[in-house]
C-alpha cells in the first residue's frame, strides 16, 4: 500500500475512533468534574478531578442495588438461554425430524414482534401471576426475546462442525448428550461465548420491559435507575454520567476478556477439524 | 474378534435413491475384506450400516451372530477409521486414544496401559502430548488407527483411510496395515476406490457397483476370473482390452473371430462356450510382442508409456471398419517406436469371454 493511501486510511480510522470513543471519554471526564464546572466552564481536559459523583451514587442513591438487579436478571437470563438454547440448537442442527424448518421459521418469527406490542399482554400476564416487580417478572420476558436469538446463533455454529467428529464419538461409545458435552461444546466454545456475551449485553441494556415491569428502586435495573435520576427541578448530570460509567464497566470488562473468542466466533467458526 | 454378516440389506433414501440393494455379505472372523468400487457405488454406505451410523431400510446385520441391525453405534463394539481421521482437535493424542475407553468405563490404569501399548505398536508414543493440528498427515492417520486399536473391538471398519496420504506414504502405510492385520488377527472391513489397494490388502475383495455386489472372491480369483465385464475392467491396471468377436465351431474346435484377426481357443474354453457373439477380454499383460511366425495379428504402435518397471504400449490393429485399439505391457527394455509395425500374440489361457448383452462371464 503506498504512503498516501496508508496515511489516508490511518486518518479515517483516527476520525472513526474519535467519534466512537469521545462520548466514553467525555462521560469519564465529566463524571470526575465538579457539578458547577460542567456547564459553567466545561473543558476537554480535566482541570479538577473529584470523586463526589461516585460517592453520591453509592452512598446517597444506593446504586449497588440496580447494578445487582441488572447482574441477577441479565446473568440468569443468559445462563438459562445458553443452556436451553444450546440443547435446542444442537437438536435443530443435527437431528433429522419432519418439523425442523417450520420450527426454525417460528423461532425467527417470534423475534419479529415489536417489543412495545408485547408490553400490555405481558404486563397483564405477569400481574396475574403476581410477578410484577420481581426477578422472575423480568427474567421470563427477557427469555422470550433472548432465547430465539441464542438458538439462531448457536444453530449456525453447530452446523459448521464436521459430522464425522460426532460419528467418531458415537462409534467410540459416547451417547448424544455426552458427545455434546465432550466434543461439540468445547469446539463450539467461541460461538457459545459470543452468544452468551451478546445475550448478556442485550439484557443488560434493555430498558422498556425493565421500566414497565418494575415498580420501585429495590428492583430497578441500571438503565431504569439512571433514567430516573431526574429530580423535580434539576438533573444531576455528573451523577448520571458516573452511573453510566459504572453501568458500562462490567460489560466492557466481559468483552475485553473474551474479545479473542468473540472475533473467532464471528469470523472463522468453531473448528479446524 | 467377530464375524460380520449382512443379510439382504437394502438402504433406500427418501428421494428414492437406493445406495445399497439386496446385499448379502459374510466376513469371517479375522478376515480382511475389501469393499472396492467407483464413487457412489454404496461401499461407504455398507460400512456405515455395519457401524450403526445408518439403519438399513430392509435386511439384517449380524456381529458375531448377534443381530445388531437397529442397535446404536455405542452398543456395537466396532471401531472405525474415518477418511478424514475425525480426530478430536481439542484433545491431545493421548486423550484421543483414551476417549473410547473412557466412554466404555475402562479403569484409569487400564487406559494408561492400553494407550501406551497401542502407541508403541504404531510408533506414535513420542508425540502423545501433541494435538492433531501439530501432526503431519501420516501421523494423524496412525493416531486414527491407534484410536481404533486401543479399543480392542470385535471388528475394525476402515473408510478409505489412505486416500488423504501422498502416493509414497500410501504405499508404506498399506504395508503397515497388512502387518497390523496379521499381528492383531483382526476382522476388518476396508473400503476403498483404489483397486491396487484392494488387490494388495484383501484376503477377499468384494467389487461393488450401483449398490450391488458384483463378485466376492480372493484377489487373484477376481483378477484371473472376473465375473463380468465391469469387474474385469475395474480390477487390473492398465484396464483390460475388450473386443467384440464372434465364436464359432470349426472342425470340432472353437474359433474366435475378431475384427482383424482370428484365434483358436484353448481346450479349457470349449466346455463352457457356445457359438454366437461374445465380448473378448484380454489383459494388457497377456498380450505379448512376438516375432512374425508366432503372431496372431500385426499392429501399429501409436503411443509408448515407459513406466520404468514396464513399458505400456498402445497399438492399433486392423483397418477401416475392423480397426481396434489395444493396450499391452512389455518388458521395460523393449525397443518400440511410434508408427512401427509389431506382431502380437495373445496368451490362450488368459482369454476371457463375456456375454455382450448381460456382461456376464461365459468362460
Amino acid at each position: 500500500m503506498n504512503t498516501q493511501r496508508r496515511y489516508g486510511l490511518l486518518a479515517g480510522v483516527g476520525v472513526f475512533l474519535v467519534i466512537t470513543l469521545f462520548p466514553v471519554y467525555w462521560a469519564i471526564v465529566a463524571s470526575l468534574t465538579p457539578e458547577t464546572r460542567l456547564f459553567a466552564a466545561p473543558s476537554l481536559l480535566p482541570t479538577e478531578i473529584v470523586r463526589d459523583h461516585y460517592y453520591a451514587l453509592f452512598a446517597e442513591r444506593d446504586f449497588w442495588t440496580p447494578i445487582r438487579n441488572s447482574l441477577v436478571v441479565a446473568g440468569t437470563t443468559t445462563f438459562f438461554c445458553v443452556t436451553v438454547g444450546a440443547l435446542c440448537a444442537y437438536a435443530l442442527a443435527r437431528l433429522r425430524f419432519r418439523w425442523k424448518v417450520p420450527i426454525l421459521g417460528f423461532i425467527l418469527a417470534v423475534t419479529m414482534f415489536p417489543q412495545i406490542s408485547l408490553v400490555p399482554p405481558l404486563y397483564l400476564l405477569l400481574r396475574a401471576f403476581h410477578l410484577i416487580n420481581t426477578y422472575p417478572g423480568l427474567i421470563f420476558p427477557y427469555v422470550t426475546f433472548a432465547l430465539p436469538l441464542t438458538v439462531w446463533l448457536l444453530v449456525g455454529f453447530f452446523r459448521q462442525l464436521p459430522h464425522e467428529l460426532e460419528e467418531a464419538a458415537m462409534v467410540d461409545g459416547a451417547g448424544r448428550l455426552r458427545t455434546l458435552w465432550e466434543i461439540i461444546l468445547p469446539l463450539a466454545m467461541p460461538g457459545v461465548a459470543t452468544t452468551a456475551i451478546l445475550t448478556f449485553v442485550y439484557c443488560w441494556n434493555e430498558f422498556l420491559f425493565a421500566f414497565t415491569f418494575t415498580l420501585g428502586p429495590e428492583r430497578y435495573t441500571a438503565p431504569v435507575a439512571i433514567a430516573l435520576f431526574r429530580g423535580q427541578y434539576q438533573v444531576s448530570w455528573g451523577q448520571v454520567l458516573a452511573a453510566a460509567v459504572v453501568a458500562t464497566a462490567p460489560v466492557t470488562l466481559l468483552i475485553l476478556l473474551f474479545q479473542q473468542r468473540i472475533v473467532q466466533g464471528l469470523t472463522a467458526g468453531a473448528v479446524k477439524g | 474378534m467377530a464375524a460380520i454378516r449382512l443379510d439382504n440389506v437394502t438402504k433406500q433414501y427418501p428421494g428414492g435413491h437406493a445406495a445399497v440393494q439386496d446385499l448379502s455379505l459374510h466376513i469371517a472372523d479375522g478376515e480382511l475384506l475389501v469393499l472396492v468400487g467407483p464413487s457412489g457405488c454404496g461401499k461407504s454406505t455398507v460400512l456405515r450400516i455395519v457401524a450403526g451410523l445408518e439403519t438399513p431400510t430392509r435386511g439384517r446385520v449380524f456381529l458375531d451372530e448377534r443381530e445388531v441391525t437397529t442397535l446404536s453405534p455405542q452398543e456395537r463394539d466396532v471401531a472405525m477409521v474415518f477418511q478424514s481421521y475425525a480426530l478430536y482437535p481439542h484433545m491431545n493424542v493421548r486423550e484421543n486414544l483414551a476417549f473410547g475407553l473412557r466412554m466404555r468405563g475402562v479403569s484409569k490404569a487400564q487406559i494408561v496401559a492400553r494407550v501406551e501399548h497401542s502407541a508403541r505398536i504404531l510408533g506414535i508414543d513420542s508425540f502423545l502430548d501433541r494435538r492433531p493440528a501439530q501432526l503431519s498427515g501420516g501421523q494423524r492417520q496412525r493416531v486414527a488407527l491407534g484410536r481404533a486399536i486401543v479399543r480392542e473391538p470385535q471388528a475394525f471398519l476402515l473408510d478409505e483411510p489412505l486416500s488423504n496420504l501422498d502416493a509414497r506414504l500410501r504405499v508404506e502405510t498399506r504395508a503397515e496395515l497388512a502387518r497390523l492385520h496379521q499381528r492383531l488377527e483382526a476382522t476388518m472391513l476396508y473400503v476403498t476406490h483404489d483397486q491396487e489397494e484392494a488387490m494388495t490388502l484383501g484376503d477377499r475383495i468384494a467389487v461393488m457397483r450401483e449398490g450391488h455386489v458384483q463378485q466376492v472372491a480372493p484377489p487373484m480369483e477376481v483378477y484371473r476370473r472376473p465375473a463380468n465385464v465391469f469387474v474385469a475392467g475395474f480390477i487390473g491396471s492398465p484396464t483390460m482390452n475388450f473386443l467384440p468377436c464372434t465364436l464359432r465351431r470349426d472342425s470340432g474346435k472353437l474359433v474366435l473371430e475378431c475384427p482383424a484377426f482370428t484365434v483358436e481357443l484353448a481346450e479349457s474354453h470349449t466346455a463352457e462356450a457356445r457359438s454366437g457373439t461374445v465380448l473378448l477380454g484380454v489383459r494388457p499383460h497377456d498380450v505379448a510382442l512376438v516375432t512374425l511366425p508366432q503372431a496372431d495379428v500385426s499392429a501399429r504402435v501409436e503411443v509408448n508409456e515407459p513406466r520404468g518397471s514396464e513399458l505400456v504400449t498402445h497399438v492399433v490393429v486392423g483397418e477401416g471398419m475392423s480397426k481396434s485399439q489395444l493396450t499391452l505391457v512389455a518388458p521395460p527394455e523393449t525397443a518400440s517406436k511410434v508408427g512401427e509395425q509389431v506382431s502380437l500374440r495373445f496368451r490362450r489361457d488368459r482369454l476371457h469371454l463375456f456375454d455382450p448383452d448381460s456382461g456376464e462371464r461365459i468362460s
